[in-house]
């Protein structure tokens, strides 16, 4: 792999920071209309750069986890933009984004674009200043920034091929039927074991730990 | 390991009965779950069953000493003690021709779930902590475990709850649908009121 892709403090301890580009609102319209040597809108090309930006992290073991948000007024509202001029992109983007192996926390100070819905059905967690249906968690507008990357870096101190087991599981476990769940689970838990095969089980760490009191893992910490 | 107690009214209420342990699952109880389970199913004078925790906690989940790395068990005894857990939340419980009502306090974590996940109502004392901590231990919660969950709480809650392994308290649990009510007393007297009336 060349140089890396991210900003110098985007990627702090584990923890990446992906910015949605901004929407630039009047970028739109008259390019539309141009019939010949047109230049790519501004946000098509920002969305192509997130595309390939998301490749490269699906395959970053230094990632542990994703947080996604949008220094705009409104959160993907250049998604929206974007898939007013090629809904195909926008619609790969979102399934890039679901198909990351690390869980990606959404950070969401304020009201969100229609489109942003999508975006925000494939995140596993939302933290967002208003109480509604997508979000997961919400907190007063001066906590927002602070308690999502509180989360995050609680995620990215977790043993990372168990995050994203587990991240895995939450998304495939309602497509699993009740009479195949068993051997889905007997099959994962081998899938780890030969993954930590030669490292000392976490598990094993943590229950000594757990046993000897000095951790309660039951209790969130 | 169990305290069960039929009332007059056909109501057979299961107690979680092993306080010093915070009610965790341990060998001798997940063999007495699959026991009640199947004796209470084809007993047609038990009308509604009510789950609940003695001592102040519901259930602390699996007894990890007693299922993993530090068992001091036979591998039979355990081979038994782990297809009687996957059969009675698997299957038995999912499939009780009664309904069921749990009341939660204190304590409501993994293991204990599918208990929750299987019950018409939950009435849950509000300074009760549920969650799924698996993560914290090092491994990942079982699929079956969290399809129970999936089932009744929302995608979003059981993300957090699972990712985080962060334990979260019964309003956040009424939130996320989890549990139907939240009481700030004893939540046995409410859930007993609530199968009587069914």
């Amino acid at each position: 792999m060349g140089a890396s892709p991210y900003a110098p403090d985007d990627l702090v301890e584990g923890v990446l920071t992906i910015r949605l580009p901004v929407a630039h609102q009047d970028s739109i319209a008259s390019e539309l209309t141009a019939p010949l040597h047109v230049a790519t809108p501004l946000h098509v090309n920002a969305m192509n750069n997130l595309m390939d930006l998301l490749s490269f992290v699906l395959a970053d073991e230094a990632v542990n986890v994703i947080v996604l948000r949008d220094e705009g007024e409104q959160f993907g509202a250049s998604l929206g933009a974007a898939a007013d001029t090629d809904p195909e992109l926008s619609h790969q983007l979102v399934q890039r984004l679901r198909d990351l192996p690390q869980p990606v926390v959404a950070m969401v100070p304020g009201h969100i674009h229609d489109q942003a819905l999508a975006l925000l059905q494939v995140c596993d967690i939302v933290l967002a200043t208003e109480q509604d249906d997508w979000a997961t968690l919400s907190f007063p507008a001066s906590e927002l920034e602070e308690q999502t990357y509180k989360l995050a870096g609680e995620l990215a101190s977790k043993d990372p091929l168990i995050l994203r087991f587990t991240k895995k599981t939450v998304q495939q476990v309602a497509s699993i039927a009740w009479e195949d769940i068993l051997s889905f689970t007997t099959a994962q838990q081998a899938e780890i074991k030969s993954l930590q095969a030669g490292r000392p089980s976490p598990r094993a760490l943590a229950i000594e730990s757990f046993l000897a009191g000095k951790s309660k893992p039951g209790a969130g910490a | 390991m169990l305290k069960i107690e039929d009332t007059p009214d056909g109501i057979r209420c299961i107690g979680l009965n092993r306080p010093d342990k915070r009610n965790a699952i341990g060998v001798e109880m997940t063999l007495a779950l699959e026991d009640v389970l199947l004796k209470t199913k084809t007993d047609s004078t038990v009308k509604a069953i009510v789950f609940h925790g003695l001592g102040g906690h519901f259930c602390a989940g699996m007894d990890m000493k007693d299922f993993f790395d530090s068992s001091t068990r036979s591998p039979d005894a355990l081979l038994r003690a782990r297809a009687a857990t996957e059969h009675w939340r698997i299957e038995l419980i999912r499939q009780m021709p009664q309904k069921i009502f749990t009341a939660v306090e204190g304590y409501c974590l993994g293991g204990g779930l599918p208990i929750v996940a299987a019950s018409t109502a939950v009435v849950a004392q509000r300074e009760a902590k549920l969650g799924l901590p698996e993560i914290n231990f090092g491994f990942v919660a079982g699929g079956q475990i969290l399809k129970a969950v999936g089932e009744v709480m929302s995608p979003r809650g059981l993300a957090y709850a699972t990712l985080t392994g962060r334990p979260f308290n019964a309003e956040q649990a009424q939130r996320w649908g989890l549990v139907t009510q939240v009481v700030e007393s004893d939540p046995l007297q409410q859930t007993l009121a609530i199968a009587k009336a069914s």
